[in-house]
C-alpha cells in the first residue's frame, strides 16, 4: 500500500478532489482541513454522527436520576418542610433538569471523545503544520502500482503539491 | 425570480367571500349575544369578545414586533417571509376599532366598574383606565402605521405608475415625492430601523399595560410582576405561529412560490421551537415562585385555572382523575399541551422542522392553544370555579364562543388579504 | 452610517500568526500585572483564614441582614458568567457571526467567573471544612439534604453550569491548541502535543466535532437561563417583601446577560489594545455588543419599573415599604447607583456612533458592572434590613474583611485571565478563520 498526499487552499477544491477521486473509485481517503467544512462533511456524505444519541441517552438518564434520587431520599427520611408533600414534584423538576444537561453535556463530550479521537485510526501519515493553519490536505491510500494514476488525478484537481508519503 | 409589480393584485374571490362570511357570522353572533334579554348571554358574549380581543390584536401587534426584531438583528433568513409578516399587522388599526366593544361592555366584564378596589381607588376608574388603554392603542396604531409606511413604500415604484381609482390615489398619496426605488429603499432601511426600536418598546410598555387592565384587573387583588410580559410575549409566539403556518399555506401562491425553501421551513420551526420554550420557562417561574410562597392571594389565580392540587401536588397520591376533572384544569393543561408539549417534542429534530405538514399542523396547534389560553386567562376570574360546580356553563368550544371567534377570523384575515390587494408590492420578494 | 473603518485579516496564516502571537513571551508589564492580582488574591486568602479562625463575626453580617457582601458578590459572578454562555452557545445556534471574534474570551471568562463565584457559597458559611454538608450525602442519622431549598438547587445549578462551561470550553480549543502545537516551538510544545488530544483536523474528527459543539450550544442554552432563575429564586421562593416577586427569574437573567457583555468588553479592550488584536476584534463587534447591552438594559429597567408599579399595585403595606425604603431609605444612595448606571449611563448607546467609539464604550461597561454589583447588594440588603417587623430592622455595613475578599474575587479573575491569556489563544483561531473562506468564496 501507498499513500500519496494532494495540498489545497480551499474547501471548494478540496471537495472537488474527494469526488473525482471517489469517482474513480478511491474510496479510502484521508482529508485534513484548518476548518469545520459542511462541503468537505457532504462530499464524503456520512452517516449521522454517533454524538447524537449519547447526548440523547445522557439526556434521559440525567432527568431520570435527579427524580430518583430526590424522591427516594424524601421518602427515605420523611420530614415535612414547609408544609410541602414528600415528594414536590417543582421543586425535584429543577434538580432533574439540571441534571439533565449535565448528564447530556458529559456524554457528549465524552462521546466526542471516543469517536472523534480515540476510535478513529489514527491515521496522521501526511499531516503537516500547515494543516492547522491554512492549507488543505487530502491523503490517499492506493496500490503501489495505482500512484502515478492518483497523481495525475490530484494534479488535474488543482493540488498545489503532491507528494508521495509512503511507498 | 421577478414578479410584474405593476400588475394589481386582484382581491382572491373565494376567501375574500369565505371571510366575508366568517366576519358577517361574527357581527351576528356578537349583536344577538349583548342584545340577548338574558343576562348570563351578555356577559358571556362580551366576555368571548374580550378574549378573542387579546389573542388577534397582541396577535397582529406581535407580528409587527417580529418584523421590527428581524429588522434590528440583521435577519437575512426571512426573506420575502418578511412581507407576510408585515401584512399581519394589517389588523391592528381595526384591533383598535373593536376596542370600542370592550369598552361597551365594560359594566359586564369589570367587577370595579361597580364597587372600587381598595388600595388602587383610582387607578381602575372607567375615565382612567379606559382612557390610558385607549391612549396607548392609539399610539400603538400610530407607530404600526409609520412603520408599515416606511416598509411598504419602497415597493410601490411599479404600481404608481399604473394603479388606477382609489387605489391609485392611495399609493400616489403614499408614495408622494418619489425619489427613485434604490434611494426610496436606502432611506427606508435607515427610517425603519429607528422604528422598529421605537415599536418594539412601545409593545412591551402598552401591552404590558393592556395585559394588566384587560386581564389583571379581572381579579384585581392577584399580583405577579411577571404577568404583563407574560401576556405581551404570547402575542409575540403566537404571530410566529401564524407566519409559520401561512408562510406554509401561501407557499405556492405567486409571491412565495420557491421561497418557502427547506432551510427557510428550518429557521420557521427553530423560531417556533425555541420561543415556545422560553414561553414555557415564563409561565414556569411565574408558576414555581407562587407555588412555592403559596400566598393566598397569589395562589388564588392559579388555583381558579389549575386546581387546587397544583399548588400542593399531591394529585399522584390522593387520585389523579377526581384531582383532574376539577373546573377549567382540562382546559387549562390542553392549552399547555398545544402551546409547549406538542410544540416541543414535536419539532425537536430537524426532519419534522422542515416537514410543511408536521410544522404547519404544530404551527396551528399552537395558535389554538392561544386562542385557548386567551379564554383560559379570563374566563375563570369572571366565572369561578364554585360557580362552575354551581352549573354555569364553561365550554371554550360553545355556539357563541365559536362564533365570535369566527368573526375575528374573518375580519383578521380581511385586513390580511386587503393589504396585499392595495399594495401590490407588498407580498413579493423584495427583500430577497 | 458612520464608516467602519477597521482592516481585516488577509490570509489564512495572518490569523494564525496574529492570534498565536499573544503566546509569545511575556512582556514585564504582564509578569507586574500577574504579581499584582496574585498578591491581591493572598490578601484575600489571609482575610479569608482570619474570618475562619476568628468567626464570621469579623464580618458586618448581623441580625437582620444575614447575607451581604459575600452573597452579592456571588450573585454578581454568576451573572458575568453569562455572557460567554451567551456568545458561545445562543449566538452560535442563532447563527450569529460576529460573536466569533469574542466568543473565546468570553467563555475563559465564564469559566473563570463562575470559578470565582462558587468561592463565595463556601466563604458565606464560614465552616469551610463543612462544605460536603451541601451535597447529597446522608448524615449521621440519616437525613439527607433538602431538596425543596432553593440554595440546594443552587448547587446543582451552579455545580452543572462550572462543569458544562469548563467542558463547552475544552472543547472549542482542542483545534486552536492543535494550531498553537503547530506553531509554538519552546517547552510549551509537548503541553499542546498532550492537550490536543491527537487532533489533526480530519473530516472523520470534524464531523463527530462540529455535532458536539451543536449539541453542548444545545444544552447550554436552557442552562443558561436556568441557573441565573435559580440563583433569582434564592431570594423569590422566600417571603420576603422586594424578594418574593414572579418576574425575577427572566430580570436576573437579562441583568447577568448585561452585566456579563460589559464585563466582555472591560476585559476585551484592553486585550485588544495590548495585544494588537484590532483586525480580529473591530468596531463591529462593539457595534453589536453595544447593541445587547442596550436590549437588556432596556428589559432591566423595564423589571425595575414593573417591580415598583406591581409594589404600589398589590396594595400590601410591606411591599409598599420596601420599595419606598428601596428608593428613599437608609440604602438610597445604592439603589440610585443601581438605576443610574444601569438604565441612564447605557442610554447613548441607542446611538450607533457612541457603540463605536470604543473609549465610550469601555467606560460605560465599567460604570454597568458597578451598577450591576449595586443592583444584587440593593436587592439584597434593603430586602433583608427593612422585613416586616420594625423592631427587627437594622443597617448593615461590611467590615473590611469583605471588602478585602471582594477586592480579592476580581484580583481572582484577572489573574486567571491573564495566566489564560499566554496560555491559549485568546480568539477561537478556526472560527474567525472560516470567514476568510467564505469571503474568498464570495468572490
Amino acid at each position: 500500500m501507498a499513500s500519496v498526499l494532494g495540498v489545497l487552499k480551499s474547501p471548494a477544491e478540496t471537495v472537488g478532489v474527494i469526488h473525482s477521486l471517489r469517482g474513480a473509485g478511491f474510496d479510502d481517503l484521508e482529508v485534513f482541513s484548518p476548518i469545520p467544512s459542511h462541503e468537505i462533511e457532504h462530499a464524503f456524505n456520512p452517516a449521522p454522527s454517533g454524538v447524537r444519541l449519547w447526548t440523547l441517552i445522557g439526556g434521559l438518564t440525567g432527568v431520570t436520576l435527579g427524580y430518583l434520587m430526590t424522591i427516594w431520599m424524601s421518602y427515605d427520611w420523611e420530614l415535612v418542610i414547609a408544609g410541602k408533600p414528600f415528594a414536590s414534584i417543582p421543586a425535584y423538576t429543577v434538580i432533574a433538569f439540571e441534571l439533565t444537561i449535565l448528564f447530556g453535556g458529559a456524554l457528549t463530550v465524552g462521546a466526542l471523545l471516543v469517536y472523534g479521537l480515540l476510535l478513529p485510526k489514527q491515521k496522521s501519515r501526511g499531516y503537516r503544520p500547515s494543516f492547522s493553519v491554512g492549507d488543505f490536505g487530502c491523503v490517499v491510500e492506493c496500490q503501489a502500482d495505482q500512484i502515478p494514476r492518483v497523481q495525475e488525478l490530484l494534479e488535474s484537481a488543482g493540488c498545489s503539491e503532491v507528494r508521495v508519503v509512503e511507498g | 425570480m421577478s414578479i410584474d409589480l405593476s400588475k394589481p393584485r386582484g382581491l382572491p374571490a373565494v376567501p375574500a367571500a369565505l371571510f366575508g362570511l366568517l366576519a358577517m357570522l361574527g357581527l351576528v353572533v356578537f349583536l344577538g349575544g349583548v342584545s340577548s334579554s338574558d343576562a348570563d348571554t351578555v356577559k358571556r358574549t362580551y366576555r368571548v369578545f374580550l378574549h378573542n380581543w387579546l389573542l388577534f390584536a397582541a396577535l397582529s401587534q406581535g407580528a409587527l414586533v417580529l418584523s421590527a426584531a428581524i429588522r434590528l438583528t440583521n435577519g437575512k433568513w426571512a426573506g420575502p417571509v418578511h412581507r407576510l409578516i408585515d401584512a399581519l399587522g394589517a389588523f391592528v388599526p381595526l384591533s383598535l376599532v373593536l376596542f370600542i366593544a370592550i369598552w361597551a361592555g365594560r359594566h359586564e366584564l369589570f367587577g370595579w366598574t361597580h364597587h372600587a378596589v381598595y388600595g388602587k381607588e383610582w387607578w381602575y376608574t372607567e375615565s382612567f383606565t379606559f382612557g390610558r388603554d385607549f391612549f396607548a392603542l392609539i399610539w400603538m396604531t400610530f407607530v404600526s402605521q409609520v412603520y408599515l409606511y416606511l416598509s411598504v413604500r419602497p415597493s410601490l415604484g411599479a404600481a404608481r405608475e399604473t394603479a388606477t381609482g382609489w387605489k391609485g390615489a392611495l399609493i400616489q398619496r403614499w408614495t408622494a415625492g418619489w425619489r427613485g426605488e434604490a434611494a426610496e429603499r436606502e432611506l427606508a432601511e435607515r427610517r425603519l430601523r429607528k422604528m422598529a426600536a421605537v415599536l418594539a418598546l412601545s409593545y412591551a410598555i402598552s401591552y404590558s399595560l393592556i395585559g394588566v387592565d384587560m386581564i389583571m384587573s379581572l381579579s384585581p387583588h392577584w399580583v405577579s410582576t411577571m404577568f404583563p410580559a407574560y401576556y405581551s410575549w404570547g402575542g409575540f409566539l403566537s404571530a410566529i405561529s401564524m407566519t409559520a403556518l401561512l408562510s406554509l399555506i401561501l407557499r405556492n401562491s405567486r409571491e412565495l412560490t420557491g421561497e418557502v425553501t427547506e432551510s427557510r421551513r428550518h429557521d420557521l420551526g427553530k423560531m417556533v421551537f425555541a420561543f415556545s420554550i422560553f414561553w414555557m420557562y415564563l409561565f414556569w417561574s411565574q408558576y414555581l415562585v407562587i407555588w412555592y410562597g403559596n400566598i393566598p392571594e397569589e395562589t388564588g389565580f392559579i388555583a381558579a385555572r389549575l386546581g387546587t392540587q397544583f399548588l400542593q401536588d399531591t394529585w399522584y397520591m390522593t387520585g389523579f382523575w377526581t384531582r383532574i376533572a376539577e373546573p377549567y384544569v382540562q382546559i387549562t393543561l390542553t392549552a399547555w399541551f398545544l402551546c409547549w408539549v406538542i410544540p416541543f417534542w414535536v419539532l425537536l429534530g430537524q426532519k419534522p422542522k422542515k416537514t410543511p405538514i408536521i410544522l404547519g399542523a404544530v404551527a396551528s396547534g399552537s395558535l389554538i392553544g392561544f386562542w385557548i389560553e386567551r379564554y383560559i386567562l379570563v374566563t375563570p376570574s369572571l366565572v369561578s370555579p364554585e360557580q362552575v360546580l354551581a352549573g354555569a356553563p364553561v365550554t371554550p368550544f360553545g355556539g357563541i364562543e365559536l362564533g365570535i371567534l369566527a368573526g375575528f377570523i374573518g375580519l383578521f384575515f380581511l385586513c390580511f388579504l386587503a393589504f396585499g390587494w392595495v399594495f401590490p408590492g407588498a407580498l413579493p420578494p423584495q427583500d430577497a | 452610517m458612520a464608516a467602519i473603518t477597521d482592516p481585516v485579516p488577509t490570509s489564512p496564516e495572518d490569523y494564525n500568526e496574529g492570534i498565536l502571537a499573544v503566546l509569545a513571551p511575556p512582556s514585564p508589564i504582564y509578569v507586574v500585572a500577574v504579581l499584582t492580582m496574585m498578591g491581591l488574591v493572598g490578601a484575600g486568602a489571609a482575610a479569608l483564614a482570619y474570618q475562619t479562625y476568628a468567626g464570621m463575626g469579623v464580618t458586618g453580617l448581623m441580625h437582620p441582614v444575614m447575607w451581604g457582601v459575600y452573597i452579592t458578590t456571588f450573585v454578581f459572578w454568576v451573572g458575568i458568567a453569562h455572557a460567554g454562555t451567551l456568545i458561545s452557545a445562543i449566538l452560535y445556534l442563532f447563527r450569529a457571526k460576529w460573536r466569533n471574534a469574542i466568543n473565546r474570551g468570553a467563555e475563559a471568562m465564564t469559566v473563570f467567573s463562575v470559578i470565582t463565584a462558587g468561592l463565595f457559597p463556601l466563604i458565606h458559611i464560614g465552616r469551610l471544612w463543612k462544605f460536603y454538608f451541601m451535597l447529597p450525602y446522608p448524615n449521621q442519622r440519616g437525613l439527607w439534604t433538602n431538596f425543596k431549598s432553593p440554595l440546594e438547587w443552587d448547587v446543582f445549578a451552579v455545580g452543572t453550569y462550572t462543569i458544562i462551561s469548563i467542558l463547552f470550553f475544552a472543547v472549542g480549543l482542542i483545534p486552536d491548541i492543535a494550531a498553537a502545537r503547530d506553531r509554538i516551538t519552546d517547552w510549551r510544545r509537548h503541553l499542546y502535543g498532550v492537550l490536543a488530544l491527537g487532533w489533526r483536523g480530519t473530516a472523520e474528527q470534524w464531523r463527530h466535532h462540529s455535532r458536539a459543539v451543536l449539541h453542548l450550544s444545545g444544552l447550554a442554552t436552557p442552562l443558561v437561563l436556568s441557573v441565573h432563575s435559580v440563583v433569582s429564586w434564592d431570594f423569590a421562593m422566600s417571603l420576603v417583601p422586594g424578594w418574593h416577586t414572579t418576574i425575577f427569574a427572566p430580570y436576573f437573567v437579562a441583568g447577568a446577560i448585561f452585566s456579563g457583555m460589559a464585563m466582555v468588553i472591560t476585559v476585551l479592550v484592553p486585550v485588544r489594545k495590548a495585544f494588537s488584536l484590532e483586525r480580529f476584534i473591530r468596531a463591529e463587534h462593539f457595534d453589536n455588543m453595544g447593541k445587547f447591552i442596550v436590549l437588556t438594559s432596556t428589559i432591566v429597567g423595564y423589571a425595575y419599573a414593573v417591580e415598583y408599579f406591581m409594589a404600589w399595585y398589590s396594595a400590601n403595606p410591606y411591599e409598599q415599604m420596601s420599595f419606598w425604603h428601596r428608593a428613599f431609605g437608609d440604602y438610597w444612595w445604592a439603589t440610585w447607583i443601581m438605576i443610574t448606571c444601569n438604565v441612564i449611563v447605557p442610554l447613548p448607546l441607542w446611538l450607533k456612533r457612541f457603540r463605536l467609539n470604543i473609549t465610550w464604550m469601555w467606560c460605560t461597561s465599567i460604570l454597568i458592572n458597578i451598577g450591576m454589583w449595586f443592583e444584587r447588594f440593593v436587592i439584597i440588603t434593603t430586602g433583608l434590613s427593612h422585613e416586616y417587623d420594625p423592631a427587627a430592622w437594622g443597617y448593615y455595613t461590611p467590615s473590611w474583611v469583605e471588602l478585602t475578599i471582594l477586592v480579592a474575587s476580581f484580583a481572582h479573575f484577572f489573574m486567571w485571565f491573564l495566566l489564560f491569556l499566554r496560555m491559549f489563544p485568546v480568539i477561537a483561531i478556526q472560527e474567525v478563520k472560516e470567514e476568510q473562506y467564505e469571503h474568498a468564496e464570495a468572490h
